[in-house]
């Protein structure tokens, strides 16, 4: 019987768009003949979709179309068989059932854990990260300090709270000024992509910045700026013995990709890669390669992620000394490219994911989550109210 | 790269440095096929893949191959290239080569992996038995009442029809190859085998059947067997982490021992 994939996408994300191509890529590269997809979509406000109307990318030119054409959900319930189940609102209260939940929810809502709670209360296997490693892969600021933690190379940084930066402006600009050389950039501590980032090569840019970050996230973190700055990608796949995929390079005509220059105007992958100078596999020595595959499985062990995700590395050109910048866990396109360039292809890469899927669910179940106590018959007297 | 053996040219691809792994591609693949599994290996190991007869870019034999055919040009490889301490991999088709290798255990052979691989003859199942005989008697009717091309004609469209995916890929010497390899059953073998098998199955295969996996395992004295779940007929395609960690551990063990 074939096995009926959830597949969740969009939601309260400035990635929304793209999360939405990653689920049409998804969609068309998954295996049929293995494979039942029931789409699951959540708009920009949080309302779930369900329907094939949500299969085709050409129906997403106008959001606002959607919720006539597809059916809200309204309940999402466990049945006796622990498979979820859908109740849509149309009038004949139309019952779906899946089997695993696949989510290519980008950024907030999604990739940072929040919607992996949903399954992991209902108990139903899901591909990729759990709640915690999406969490840690999301907040860029505890995702430093488990780095650091962990020795993994990682540029000098500091970070505030917003509040801070109102009352005490001149004391972090001071202190900024004294860690962190310009240029630095600024950056939204949760969001993924570039969105909310700024370069800042003197004070007056680093205030403009705060003054945009602080719209995004509570948290707002300074990172030094590499000159000299040559972009490495890895990916990897896998859970407690995770691999390596190929690297590759990304060359962006600007100083950073920004959100612009990253998603919008580029309609397939292929086109994508071309413009964005994308160079598979990187041209670098085999030696850097294999330091930076090591450091790669390093970083996905450290948020102790699961199924795949993608590792950006910083690279100085003249010192080649490599620093990790952060952590996707629902990586663009699922990386699929990288795994291509692995000997992987799309179908197979889903595979993969869904049996590593398996794999955590069967292991997660082993657990002891009850022990018999006795602890709530003890005469309740006993406890004292302080 | 190519290299000549008995008349023929042959493919392979040679990759990282350390001790050797020969890589056995599936029927109807090329040195590609395992691709995921050497693009792995070739940073630890020299991985060595190549292109058998009749596939991928090496020469298709005169006359139709044996099992035995087959098994002698590996070899011939092998000595060809000096390769000492080496550990074979064979996936299905290649699993068959490397089976009738291991069995004549070479000095240099240190370990074999053997990934869904044929070797062990099936009984027929009914569904297979009423395909065979409808094809038998279609022919029979076919041969009595047509002539010439027209005969012919029907009787590849019957063939078509009839035949397995693999035969129907292939033409003319190949066609022959598949019949005579696939009706070896090396089940003799297994017992003969004294190096430290590795055994790796997808739980889901349809094409080779699990029950292959344990009657292996069960036969090759030194030998360990690893079942994937929810994987086919290609588990490194379906679970390559899995797989990989897998291969890297036993050959670590292998090789540790050397």
């Amino acid at each position: 019987m074939k096995k009926r994939i959830g597949l969740f996408f969009g939601s309260k994300s400035v990635e929304h768009e793209i999360s939405i191509i990653t689920a049409m890529q998804v969609l068309n590269a998954i295996d049929k003949e293995k494979y039942e997809v029931v789409p699951i979509y959540i708009d920009k406000s949080g309302k779930f979709f369900t329907g094939d109307y949500l299969k085709e990318i050409k129906n997403f030119k106008n959001l606002s179309l959607i919720p006539k054409n597809s059916q809200r959900i309204i309940n999402l319930k466990l049945n006796a068989k622990n498979k979820m189940i859908f109740e849509t609102e149309s009038i004949f209260n139309k019952k779906m059932e899946i089997d695993i939940a696949f989510s290519t929810i980008h950024g907030t809502y999604g990739e940072d854990g929040k919607i992996h709670g949903i399954f992991e209360m209902l108990n139903i296997p899901y591909v990729g990260a759990d709640v915690a490693s999406s969490a840690l892969g999301m907040d860029k600021v505890l995702m430093k300090e488990i780095f650091k933690a962990n020795d993994l190379p990682i540029v000098n940084h500091l970070w505030i709270k917003r509040d801070e930066w109102e009352n005490k402006k001149d004391e972090i600009i001071k202190n900024i000024e004294e860690k962190i050389k310009y240029p630095l950039f600024v950056k939204p501590a949760n969001l993924g992509s570039s969105i909310g980032i700024t370069k800042a090569y003197d004070r007056e840019n680093l205030i403009y910045g705060v003054e945009i970050a602080k719209f995004y996230d509570r948290k707002i973190i300074f990172e030094q700026s590499i000159e000299n700055l040559r972009e490495i990608n890895c990916s990897v796949l896998g859970n407690d013995e995770p691999i390596a995929s190929v690297c590759e390079e990304v060359k962006s005509n600007k100083d950073f990709l920004d959100y612009e220059s990253k998603y919008k105007s580029k309609p397939k992958q292929e086109q994508i890669l071309k413009k964005f100078g994308h160079t598979i596999p990187a041209d670098i020595s085999d030696i850097k390669t294999k330091e930076i595959q090591e450091l790669a499985i390093k970083t996905f062990k450290a948020i102790d992620c699961k199924g795949i995700a993608r590792i950006d590395f910083l690279m100085d050109e003249t010192t080649e000394k490599v620093y990790v910048n952060e952590i996707n866990t629902m990586p663009g396109a699922i990386s699929f490219y990288l795994w291509q360039a692995s000997g992987i292809s799309f179908p197979n890469l889903i595979d993969n994911l869904i049996n590593l899927a398996y794999e955590i669910y069967e292991d997660k179940n082993k657990n002891i989550t009850s022990i018999d106590s006795d602890v709530l018959l003890q005469d309740i007297k006993e406890v004292k109210r302080i | 790269m190519f290299v000549e053996i008995d008349g023929l040219k042959i493919f392979y691809n040679v990759e990282g440095n350390g001790n050797p792994v020969i890589l056995l591609h599936g029927w109807g693949a090329n040195s590609d096929s395992l691709f995921p599994i050497s693009n792995y290996l070739k940073k630890i190991y020299q991985t060595i893949s190549l292109d058998l007869p009749g596939f991928g870019k090496s020469d298709i034999p005169l006359n139709s191959f044996s099992g035995d055919d087959y098994k002698n040009i590996v070899l011939n490889f092998i000595n060809l290239l000096n390769l000492k301490n080496y550990v074979i991999i064979g996936h299905s088709f290649g699993g068959r080569i490397a089976i009738r290798i291991a069995k004549e255990n070479p000095d240099e052979l240190k370990g074999l992996i053997l990934i869904d691989s044929a070797g062990i003859r099936e009984k027929k199942t009914t569904k297979q038995k009423i395909s065979e005989n409808t094809f038998k008697f279609l022919k029979k009717i076919t041969t009595k009442l047509f002539k010439g091309k027209s005969r012919e004609k029907i009787l590849d469209k019957l063939r078509n029809i009839f035949g397995s995916v693999d035969y129907k890929s292939q033409k003319g010497v190949m066609r022959d190859t598949l019949v005579k390899v696939v009706n070896e059953d090396l089940t003799s073998f297994l017992k003969e085998i004294k190096v430290k098998t590795l055994i790796i199955w997808g739980e889901k295969d349809k094409e080779l059947s699990v029950k292959h996996a344990y009657i292996m395992y069960e036969l090759i004295q030194n030998s360990k067997l690893i079942i994937l779940k929810n994987c086919g007929h290609f588990p490194y395609l379906d679970n390559l982490p899995k797989v990989l960690s897998t291969i890297e551990s036993f050959l670590e063990e292998v090789y540790g021992n050397i």
